[in-house]
């Protein structure tokens, strides 16, 4: 996605190839490439802004650190997102620990006051681009999501991203889009009073 | 309970690129909840890939920007490939340990030192030194104190054991004479 066709394009593998034999520039562009990238694939397992793009920037350090152990042989952005995965889930795990130890009834759902309604409805402004729908699914569903439209991933290298079997991943994108569907529900517009029972997903949009 | 397989079926068309079954898509004629959602499933590939595309076109730069300077700040970039002080460093210690092991043997087999004419002979050596071997051994055994007593001993637990497996009528396992 994004990628440029000129001649002095060089795919992520490359870049990656030569910024582990000591190529900053190499490295700084694969980090402007992928960090709009990570930072909507990690939206859904964080809450602000700030938290994503703080995961954003431990995954290129990590990334970083670790560029060496990278296999060519498999695709960089696979890599990449596996890194991610691994830092979101384990920055959740600490960070909901935390939040259970100062206080258990954190970890609920306080209801919707008048300042989170108005926010609530912002959002729906925002889904105008359905990213912003699906970022309210199940994480994982979102992730696969993304990595199977975003990023066109196969299901194969999403499996591998996401340690999750094939199976698992087109399981997760069978309920993304059932999740998805009942998201965008609306009584459909017919005049038939049977039809009117019955309800379409009315994409916005298209 | 059947729509519920049917729509698995198809997200699963949709995932892999190939066409429904037959069944399917007998299925599809006359179920429209299910027609509607392979219609929902086409439409929200397309949608997802271009709604991706439009977000991170519209993306601020400045994130990338701010994990560069969050990465200056927290390291550099090694000179040296890291592969060097990495895991190949056991396979690289291993080889230089066998090569030096090699250069020793074979400075040893090369350059070991020629006898000289004033040194004798190994054979010669060995003719005087075996005999001698033999003597010692047999001087140290028959100087003993306990043979004779464990030849005796020997023979008195043979007779017994004869005797046992004479009046029992069984086998003991030793050599009956």
């Amino acid at each position: 996605m994004n990628k440029n066709s000129s001649a002095g394009y060089l795919p992520d593998e490359e870049l990656a190839s030569r910024a582990a034999a000591g190529s900053r520039p190499s490295f700084e562009e694969l980090v402007s490439r992928y960090a709009p990238r990570l930072f909507y694939f990690l939206r859904a397992k964080s809450q602000t802004d700030e938290d994503i793009e703080d995961l954003v920037q431990e995954t290129f350090l990590r990334a970083f650190q670790n560029i060496n152990r990278y296999d060519s042989r498999w695709k960089f952005s696979t890599w990449l997102y596996t890194l991610a995965v691994r830092l979101a889930i384990s920055r959740y795990r600490a960070k909901k620990t935390k939040l259970s130890q100062l206080d258990p009834e954190s970890q609920e759902c306080p209801s919707l006051g008048p300042p989170e309604i108005m926010i609530e409805k912002e959002k729906a402004e925002k889904h105008k681009n359905i990213w912003n729908l699906a970022v309210s699914l199940d994480p994982k569903q979102y992730e696969a999501l993304w990595l199977r439209y975003a990023e066109d991933m196969p299901i194969k290298d999403i499996a591998r991203a996401m340690k999750k079997s094939q199976a698992g991943v087109r399981v997760l994108l069978h309920r993304a889009r059932l999740n998805l569907g009942e998201k965008l529900k609306v009584p459909a517009p017919s005049a038939n009073l049977a039809e009117k029972e019955e309800t379409s997903y009315a994409l916005l949009n298209l | 309970m059947l729509c519920s397989i049917y729509k698995l079926e198809i997200s699963r068309a949709l995932d892999s690129g190939k066409p429904l079954s037959g069944l399917a898509k007998r299925h599809l004629r006359r179920c429209s909840p299910c027609r509607e959602f392979a219609r929902f499933g086409r439409e929200l590939e397309q949608r997802l890939t271009h709604d991706a595309a439009t977000l991170l076109e519209n993306h601020h730069v400045s994130l990338g920007e701010r994990a560069l300077s969050s990465l200056g700040r927290r390291t550099e970039l090694p000179s040296i490939p890291r592969r060097i002080l990495g895991k190949p460093v056991w396979v690289a210690a291993a080889v230089s340990a066998i090569f030096l092991v090699a250069i020793v043997l074979a400075t040893r087999i090369l350059f070991v030192t020629p006898r000289s004419d004033q040194t004798p002979s190994l054979e010669s050596l060995l003719k005087y030194e075996a005999p001698r071997v033999y003597l010692e051994k047999a001087a140290q055994k028959a100087e003993s104190p306990y043979e004779t007593e464990i030849q005796e001993l020997k023979k008195a637990l043979g007779t017994a054991a004869g005797i046992i497996e004479a009046s029992l009528n069984i086998g003991l396992g030793g050599q009956t004479k």
